[in-house]
């Protein structure tokens, strides 16, 4: 395998984020800028007013090495959408998923040839809060690899989550067993003689899925002493403030305020993408406490497709997504449930380079001999061509990439610039046929919302201390829906 | 025909690592104090490739020998693989995990995945894996998970049998052995008021971990005795009477209340020095104990 040469990391003497608790004012502020004295050739001879006499010529005073801006709205850009409003804080939604005919046993169990058996059915194969469950007296239950039928004879519904069923084998000479952690088909019908009479089991499919959704409240404060507006000390030579874009701004409330800004909008971003909820009961409750037990939060993007359902398809970031081998499983299975055909893949830059590299390799190693071109000239520049979209039995994908993925300055990494996430554009519909988005955000409040807001106040008005506070808050809810519909590219390396 | 013993074939089930709550919960758990919650993705495929462990050809050194699961192939090694032209075909060469399980029996057309699972770096339960590569997935033992904790709950109402013998029942009430609860307090860290209380403090100790509460409670008690026992042998103390004291200081560690008899005198010295008004005195025993010790066997230099 290659040495890694390429560093993704910031360089340039990267530019910190310092953080100044209570309130902005002169001391905090030039212990920031000012030169040691100490060591300053502004003090030379230890006599200051010498110190004055020489300055050096600056002759460009800010050239920027940085790279484009931070995308700090990286998530919402690409899934955001508008908030649908609602009338709670805590949101609901019940999915409806493909009947399963199969059952586990939650204990591996064996009996004699020509006897009945019991076992008793998995917790998560019960419904009605573990009242009832699939098996009944009458179906038979199939042990699909080996072949063996066996009749329901029995199911005791007496325990809550725990029903008992006992069976026996259409084969005497079979010993029935069943293993845990294998499935079992139910096959709900009864088998009876020339003459029968009712024996009526009634069917109810459950809805499946239920997803809570509970908001994250955020906010930053900002505050600053009037009299740092009022000028410095000594008179500044180089302009200190930039915003996110590297655009100066003159004033320090103002530019309190677009930072705080600016923090909300990543912390709101990266919630979105991989945020999880609280559950430290120190977090929410007690003398430490810092929010309550409604604004306790959600799963964001990712940890919902890989932990809710997901697909997920680990391969080699070193040699690259294949379209081939490592998709035609995840076309089959979207087959095989009838699910969604068409795909939007986000992805990071790396996970796009590799996947460039091993598709005109699959597509040479295909084709043989024939000339496939990877690279066009346009006169004397020499364009590589890339992979933007791919179709093949029904299936289409697109690819759009996420700078932010690859951005080291912020989550950029060798995992998350590889990593690609293909969501489907349509399969999830709601009750009335019309497709849903796959995720959906959600607003509370009627009046007063959690939608952004920012204030400031100058306290003289109020205090009569001479500073100007500020803060922004938003509340943030969001679903992803039918995780089950989406990929996740995962770049693992296995040798 | 003699009767020939079926062979089972060994079966493996397997485990994703990763997992953990997603929010989504089967209807009608939601409430509950434990909500069916789904953990993992509904289906993963893994590598099918990996490396082992290998002694080189000389012996001298360990290699890491490529495999490779190949559909329908018992060999693993990638290298026999292609001595023998066995051909992977990627479609077919598929390792899916379904809701964060796999089961794979290991006979017929699944034992090269059998093999492969056992042995591949994935597999955290593999001990000989290369600890470099990032594990995935362990093997479920679920009767030896049984077995240990079947042993946690024999250990548990072992742990609260032995406390039981420090409160007993009386016509009108309860005896508590007080300096024995009281020792066990400040072993165990435990802080409450009245012996009863201390008691309850401590079944709730030994309820969280019980081996450890038994061991600890047990090694006390024992290297205490031990400490006593040379103490006498090397005459550091000694038993007269109705007390115990130090030899050379002449000085009275404790005295024994009614007519107690020899064996319990060690004990009750034990129990004395576990408590917090032996402390002191039990400081200065270990204090005259060590040196004649060191006097008796001197460090070699």
């Amino acid at each position: 395998m290659a040495n890694q040469i390429v560093n993704s990391s910031p360089v340039c003497g990267a530019s910190k984020v310092t953080t100044i608790k209570d309130c902005l004012d002169m001391p905090a502020f030039n212990a920031m800028y000012e030169a040691d004295p100490a060591t300053s050739s502004a003090n030379s001879c230890e006599d200051k007013t010498l110190g004055t006499a020489w300055m050096k010529y600056i002759a460009n005073d800010l050239i920027r090495c940085s790279g484009k801006a931070i995308d700090l709205n990286f998530f919402m850009s690409a899934f955001g959408a508008t908030p649908r409003a609602v009338d709670a804080k805590w949101v609901y939604n019940r999915y409806s998923c493909d009947i399963d005919h199969n059952v586990y046993v939650q204990n591996t169990v064996t009996g004699v040839a020509g006897n009945t058996l019991q076992f008793q059915l998995l917790r998560a194969n019960h419904a009605s809060r573990g009242k009832t469950s699939y098996p009944a007296k009458g179906y038979s239950i199939l042990d699909k690899e080996n072949m063996r039928w066996y009749e329901i004879t029995d199911v005791d519904v007496t325990t809550d989550w725990g029903h008992k069923v006992t069976v026996r084998a259409y084969n005497k000479d079979v010993v029935p067993q069943f293993f845990a952690n294998k499935k079992y088909l139910v096959v709900p019908a009864r088998m009876v003689g020339g003459y029968s009479c009712p024996q009526p089991t009634n069917a109810a499919t459950t809805i499946g899925y239920v997803q809570k959704v509970a908001p994250f409240r955020i906010r930053r404060d900002w505050c600053v002493k009037i009299d740092l507006m009022r000028g410095y000390k000594d008179i500044l030579r180089f302009v200190v403030k930039f915003n996110n874009e590297g655009k100066k701004i003159d004033a320090w409330d103002t530019y309190e305020a677009a930072i705080a800004r600016e923090n909300l909008q990543l912390a709101k971003n990266l919630l979105g993408f991989i945020g999880t909820p609280i559950t430290n009961a120190d977090m929410i409750a007690g003398l430490g406490a810092t929010i309550d037990d409604v604004h306790t939060g959600f799963y964001g993007l990712l940890p919902q497709l890989k932990y809710g359902g997901g697909q997920q398809i680990d391969f080699d970031p070193a040699i690259g997504f294949d379209l081939d081998a490592d998709l035609e499983p995840f076309i089959l299975s979207q087959d095989a449930m009838k699910k969604s055909g068409r795909f939007l893949a986000k992805h990071g830059k790396n996970f796009k380079a590799r996947l460039v590299n091993r598709t005109n390799k699959l597509i040479k190693a295909e084709t043989g001999n024939e000339m496939f071109p990877a690279y066009a000239r346009a006169g004397q520049t020499i364009r590589k061509l890339e992979v933007s979209g791919y179709e093949y039995l029904g299936f289409s994908v697109d690819f759009q990439e996420m700078g932010a993925l690859s951005d080291s300055r912020l989550l950029g990494g060798e995992y998350f610039s590889n990593l690609a996430i293909f969501m489907s554009m349509d399969g999830a519909t709601d009750k009335n046929g019309n497709s849903v988005n796959p995720l959906e955000f959600y607003q509370y409040g009627d009046t007063e919302t959690g939608s952004y807001f920012e204030t400031q106040v100058d306290k003289r008005e109020i205090t009569l201390c001479e500073e100007i506070t500020g803060y922004a808050a938003e509340s943030l809810m969001m679903a992803v829906h039918c995780p089950n519909l989406h990929l996740i590219a995962n770049p693992y390396k296995a040798c | 025909m003699a009767d020939e013993k079926e062979e089972k074939a060994p079966i493996l089930i397997l485990h994703l690592l990763d997992q953990q709550n997603s929010g989504w919960m089967l209807e009608g758990t939601e409430d509950t104090p434990n909500p069916e919650q789904k953990r993992a993705p509904g289906l993963r495929i893994i590598s099918n490739r990996s490396v082992r462990p290998k002694k080189s050809e000389d012996g001298k050194s360990i290699i890491n020998e490529k495999i490779r699961y190949i559909y329908g192939e018992p060999e693993i090694s990638v290298e026999l693989q292609d001595k023998r032209k066995v051909i992977p075909n990627p479609h077919m060469d598929i390792i899916g995990f379904k809701d964060g399980q796999l089961v794979v029996v290991g006979e017929g057309a699944t034992l090269g995945l059998y093999n492969f699972m056992k042995e591949c770096a994935m597999n955290v339960s593999n001990e000989k894996r290369i600890k470099t590569i990032e594990p995935i997935f362990e093997e479920m033992k679920f009767e030896e998970k049984a077995e240990s904790e079947n042993f946690i709950e024999f250990d548990r109402s072992e742990a609260i049998g032995y406390l039981k013998q420090f409160q007993i029942k009386k016509k009108d009430g309860y005896e508590y052995k007080e300096n024995r609860i009281d020792a066990l307090c400040t072993i165990f860290g435990v802080v409450a008021d009245g012996p009863a209380q201390k008691l309850r403090a401590l079944i709730a100790a030994a309820n969280v971990k019980p081996t450890e509460f038994l061991e600890k409670a047990k090694r006390f008690e024992e290297m205490g005795l031990v400490d006593i026992q040379h103490a006498i042998e090397l005459k550091v103390i000694e038993f007269k009477g109705t007390a115990v004291s130090f030899v050379e200081k002449n000085k009275v560690i404790k005295t024994f209340m009614g007519n107690v008899p020899d064996d319990k005198k060690l004990s009750q010295l034990n129990d004395f020095f576990q408590s917090p008004e032996g402390q002191e005195l039990y400081r200065e025993f270990k204090t005259e104990l060590d040196l004649k010790k060191e006097q008796k066997e001197p460090a070699l230099t």
